[in-house]
């Protein structure tokens, strides 16, 4: 066992990559040992497995955004602007819309899943996303009156509001300093 | 001469593309990205596990190889740099789970042979490996056995199975000695074959499915 404890990490070896001492000693362990030879047998039997499941995985995953993506950060003049990694993004399984690709790094660096911006933060989203947000929103809201009010407060002022309104419609509506700004799709808008 | 070296002739193709993109060629950047995308999102996936990390890591390591095209001298293969880029990044955004592994044993002792010489796995996967449903199923199986594995034995998985690495390669991309890259190797295939034989309800000849870490 104690020889075993020496040549089994040697086992799977690529030629060359032992030393002649090495290679010779592991040939006459195996030679002598059934289970080191079993051993043997068990990573011939599963090599490349690991290669072949996560290549599959990658094969399977709708990459069309991903080379948009980063052409986008990296030659945003020659990215192609009538489709932006963003729309591109939310067509490969499992991305969420909100992706932003400026956004990676800031996720890599926090290693969390999701970046978060204040509430100025979503209303400028929800403000430049008003059919994605409605869209995704409605089926949830579409069956029952629900009313969400929320605020933020800065100083002493109410600086924005966001209020939904649904009776089997949806109306969002945001308070600002200018006022009320009502959101609406650009189907329901008209 | 050894133009019919496919190995060869991709890394002549890469490093056409690279000098078209240094000059300012984003089109050769782009096939660049495309040709290795998938490969270093699998890289990436079997070291973070997160598929959305994943991927967000694969982009990230083509924008720092963007950013640093120009230092680029060739002196290894394209495909080498960027692996090693992406390699860093996958580590660095999991570093947090390697500081909370620092006890991994890295020797191998002989309580660690207690199991895994039996064969089990080579006598159900038979002898005919790529028609084998078995096979097949295990494959579904390696993200899940992956995940269970500690990262530095993930990684260590990952760089020389996907990538490719030899004990060189892995002991200086890792920073560690040859022997520490067979006996981690051994520690990981060790794992991964338990939670296999797990996978797959095969048990030790008198023994219980699985037992990982048996002592």
């Amino acid at each position: 066992v104690k020889a075993c404890a020496t040549y089994a990490p040697m086992i799977g070896a690529r030629p060359g990559e032992l030393t002649g001492e090495e290679q010779r000693g592991l040939e006459a362990h195996l030679a002598a040992c059934p289970a080191c030879r079993a051993r043997a047998a068990d990573l011939d039997a599963t090599e490349g497995l690991v290669s072949e499941a996560l290549l599959a995985r990658a094969n399977a995953r709708d990459f069309s955004a991903f080379v948009d993506g980063v052409m986008a950060r990296v030659d945003p003049v020659s990215a192609h602007p009538e489709r932006s990694s963003r729309e591109a993004a939310a067509k490969s399984k499992g991305r969420p819309e909100s992706f932003d690709p400026a956004a990676a790094p800031q996720r890599l660096r926090s290693g969390q899943a999701e970046s978060k911006g204040g509430f100025s933060g979503l209303l400028a989203w929800l403000a430049s996303h008003r059919r994605l947000a409605l869209g995704a929103l409605a089926p949830a809201l579409a069956l029952a009156l629900a009313v969400v009010y929320v605020r933020e407060r800065s100083d002493h002022d109410t600086i924005a509001a966001l209020e939904l309104y649904t009776e089997g419609e949806v109306t969002m509506v945001l308070q600002t300093r200018d006022g009320p700004v009502v959101l609406l799709g650009e189907e329901a808008g008209g | 001469l050894r133009r019919g070296d496919p190995v060869q002739r991709e890394e002549a193709d890469d490093l056409a593309l690279v000098s078209r993109a240094k000059a300012g060629d984003s089109q050769a950047f782009r096939a660049l990205v495309i040709r290795y995308q998938r490969k270093v999102y699998a890289v990436a996936l079997g070291i973070v596990k997160d598929t959305d990390l994943a991927w967000d890591v694969a982009q990230e390591a083509f924008v720092r190889v963007h950013q640093h095209l120009p230092e680029f001298k060739g002196d290894s293969a394209f495909s080498t740099w960027l692996f090693r880029i992406a390699t860093h990044l996958a580590i660095d955004s999991v570093r947090r789970e390697r500081k909370a592994q620092k006890d991994q044993v890295e020797d191998v002792r002989e309580e660690d042979l207690a199991e895994g010489g039996e064969g089990i796995l080579a006598t159900a996967l038979g002898n005919d490996p790529a028609r084998n449903a078995l096979r097949r199923e295990l494959a579904g199986k390696i993200q899940d056995a992956l995940a269970e594995l500690p990262e530095i034995h993930r990684t260590i998985l990952v760089l020389r199975e996907v990538e490719g690495l030899s004990y060189e390669e892995l002991a200086e991309r890792l920073g560690i000695q040859k022997g520490t890259v067979m006996s981690r190797l051994f520690h990981a295939r060790k794992k991964m074959q338990a939670a296999l034989r797990d996978y797959a309800g095969l048990a030790p000849e008198g023994g219980e499915p699985g037992g990982e870490d048996a002592p």
